[in-house]
């Protein structure tokens, strides 16, 4: 009897585990091709050629990059503190690949069909912050320092924002839960009722991602390489790693929220024969990292103080004014979700 | 928004009474001239030529208007609520984006170098050489000029008399580690021996083999006569 | 009338003065103050056009009116 249950308990914990590596490892792998992805689309919106020698028009690229990474030599501040300073990568890319952990890729296709999703999905990015703040203060930098309190000030900031934008979209669908607000979307896209709501809500995860034009941790121009300047070898390609996978999460989120995650009307996509809700979902992923390279190719990156100015002066008034405007058209027109 | 403003402009117009009341109030005066642009905050257009919108700067400039006078300072220009759509649904970003857009689907410049190579200038200065007559005789008289004008100092020259009575080089070493491809040398040749010619492609493995000797110009001058020549007779117009 | 008429105009002005300089500000103020506007106005106006709003979906099952019986013999053990 005892024996029946530890073996269950084994087979449990064994099959978890394949659950989460079946969804890692492609997040993973996705993640790495989000960066040739980056630098041949940047490359094609400059017209050039990008990289092309690593396998077929360098779609290795990523992975001898990785290579050269970690066989680099690792190189310690002598007085850093060592614990935080390896501590900082790996929290960050734990904190930005947890997010992944309840992404529905199709109709019960879920790690966890968490009830209150949206929250922990918030929770995991206000939490990426420490990991920005440890790899600041244990590098014993200045560069690092400066870069890292950059960061967390941007990053707390238009949380603020993202936070607010979210909030709308639980509104309308009145629920925490990624699959409820997806089944709510299937008569029309929260873009389209909210187009305004979804412009400051890719403003604000632009800037929760520190990407241009808010990626003035990294302004290499006065700062080495923000956050990270001291760290080298693979601890690197874990922070790496972590931007990444975090754009492709808030990709993923976004598609989610705004475009109807895994749902598309029937008239494009018939799910009857095979299930193509993950496509569809991976599509529209797709759609939001290439603008978010778009985003970077066109903009000049801000300045510190238009960065704050621009959260708390011009986001934040219209987030709170579509707060109180939004719930108020609920209950206007009687058609609140609840 | 527009018709009430109308409504107010009407109304101002129709009574001279409001327009003598409002000289006890200088704030009109105040008003026009607090006319903050706030450029960091606010992306507006300031190019007039913009075609696709006509463009307005965003404040209208400083009026002189007197006291009792309401003036519409905002007249002529865009409405506040197409302001407030350019502004707010970024309509400026989204034309840039759009360019960037376009150059995407375009094809690239890029000219894959060690397979394609671009168009050089008959002028372009490379890899030295030293040229000789038809005849087969080395032109380079041992004047010294090229060494005397060297910036870098990177040529040394040895010369002594021959047997015929003419001066020729017995050493002439380049360091081309130190050169730094100015073209100086063949300016100041008066009988065009030392030229650059068009090659740039003679990095090495090692240092020394850099450091070029007589032997190693004339090679590459016999090597190249045809280009050099060529290109002399190309640029000789514009000398 | 006339200075009810002046002050008017230089609120308007104001106003104008606002939406031109401080948009921002300015139309979020005008969003925030619709929304409790229309909650204000907009269910009298349908209410007299004769919308009735619909009944709240149950979220509990009412107990029947009866006795009771205790469902037994369906245990797993």
């Amino acid at each position: 009897m005892i024996n029946n249950n530890l073996i269950l308990i084994i087979l449990n914990t064994l099959i978890s585990l394949i659950d989460v590596l079946l969804v890692l490892l492609p997040v993973l792998l996705s993640v790495a091709f989000m960066t040739i992805i980056e630098r041949k689309q940047l490359a094609a919106h400059q017209r050039r050629v990008g990289p092309n020698t690593v396998g077929y028009y360098g779609i290795l690229q990523p992975f001898s990059d990785a290579l050269k990474l970690i066989l680099k030599e690792t190189v310690i501040p002598s007085q850093s503190n060592k614990i935080l300073f390896y501590l900082a990568p790996v929290s960050t890319l734990i904190f930005s690949l947890l997010g992944w952990g309840i992404i529905p890729f199709g109709q019960g296709l879920t790690l966890f069909d968490f009830s209150l999703g949206i929250l922990y999905t918030l929770a995991l990015s206000s939490l990426g912050v420490y990991g920005v703040l440890f790899a600041g203060w244990s590098a014993n930098s200045k560069y690092a320092f400066l870069g890292s309190l950059r960061s967390t000030a941007a990053m707390i900031s238009y949380e603020l924002i993202l936070s607010s934008a979210i909030l709308i979209v639980i509104l309308l669908a009145g629920s925490f839960n990624f699959t409820t607000i997806i089944e709510s979307q299937e008569a029309i896209w929260f873009v389209v009722p909210l187009l305004p709501v979804f412009i400051f809500y890719f403003i604000s995860i632009l800037a929760e991602t520190s990407r241009t034009p808010f990626d003035l941790q990294e302004a290499e121009s006065e700062l080495v390489a923000g956050f990270f300047t001291e760290h080298s070898s693979i601890i690197f390609v874990f922070f790496f790693l972590a931007e990444y996978s975090s754009i492709v999460l808030f990709s993923c989120i976004t598609a989610i929220l705004f475009f109807g995650g895994y749902n598309m009307p029937e008239l494009f996509v018939n799910n009857t024969f095979i299930s193509l809700q993950a496509v569809v979902l991976g599509l529209k992923t797709c759609v939001f990292c290439f603008m978010f390279v778009w985003f970077r190719a066109t903009l000049p990156r801000l300045r510190y103080d238009q960065l704050i100015e621009f959260c708390w002066l011009n986001l934040l008034p219209v987030a709170v004014a579509f707060i109180i405007l939004v719930p108020c058209i609920l209950v206007a027109f009687d058609i609140a979700p609840y | 928004m527009a018709i009430l403003r109308q409504l107010v402009v009407g109304v101002a117009a129709s009574r001279p009474l409001a327009t003598r009341l409002a000289t006890s109030r200088p704030s009109i005066l105040a008003a026009s001239r607090l006319l903050s642009t706030n450029s960091r905050q606010q992306a507006q257009h300031v190019d007039h030529t913009n075609h696709l919108h006509p463009g307005h700067p965003k404040s209208p400039p400083l009026q002189t208007s007197f006291p009792g006078e309401f003036k519409d300072v905002y007249a002529g220009g865009p409405s506040a609520i197409e302001k407030a759509v350019h502004l707010f649904f970024f309509t400026e970003i989204l034309r840039g984006m759009w360019i960037v857009l376009e150059q995407f689907f375009r094809p690239p410049y890029t000219i894959m170098y060690p397979f394609e190579k671009g168009p050089l200038s008959p002028r372009f200065r490379g890899e030295h050489a030293l040229r000789r007559y038809p005849s087969g005789e080395e032109r380079c008289i041992a004047c010294k000029l090229c060494e005397a004008i060297c910036p870098a100092q990177a040529i040394t020259i040895e010369s002594e008399a021959r047997l015929d009575g003419s001066r020729k080089t017995t050493r002439y070493d380049i360091d081309m580690t130190k050169c730094i491809y100015c073209g100086f040398c063949q300016e100041a040749c008066p009988v065009d021996a030392i030229v650059e010619t068009q090659n740039q492609e003679f990095s090495t493995e090692t240092r020394e083999e850099l450091l070029y000797n007589k032997e190693k110009l004339l090679a590459n001058g016999d090597r190249a006569e045809a280009e050099i020549a060529a290109n002399l007779h190309a640029d000789h117009v514009y000398r | 009338m006339a200075s009810v008429f002046s002050s008017f105009r230089y609120g308007y002005r104001y106003l104008q003065r606002q939406a031109h300089e401080q948009p921002v500000i300015f139309y979020s103020c005008v969003l925030g103050l619709i929304g409790p506007a229309m909650v204000m106005t907009i269910p009298p106006i349908r209410r007299k056009y004769g919308y009735v709003s619909p009944e709240r979906p149950p979220t509990t099952y009412p107990l029947p009116n009866r006795a009771r019986v205790p469902v037994s013999g369906y245990d797993d053990e």
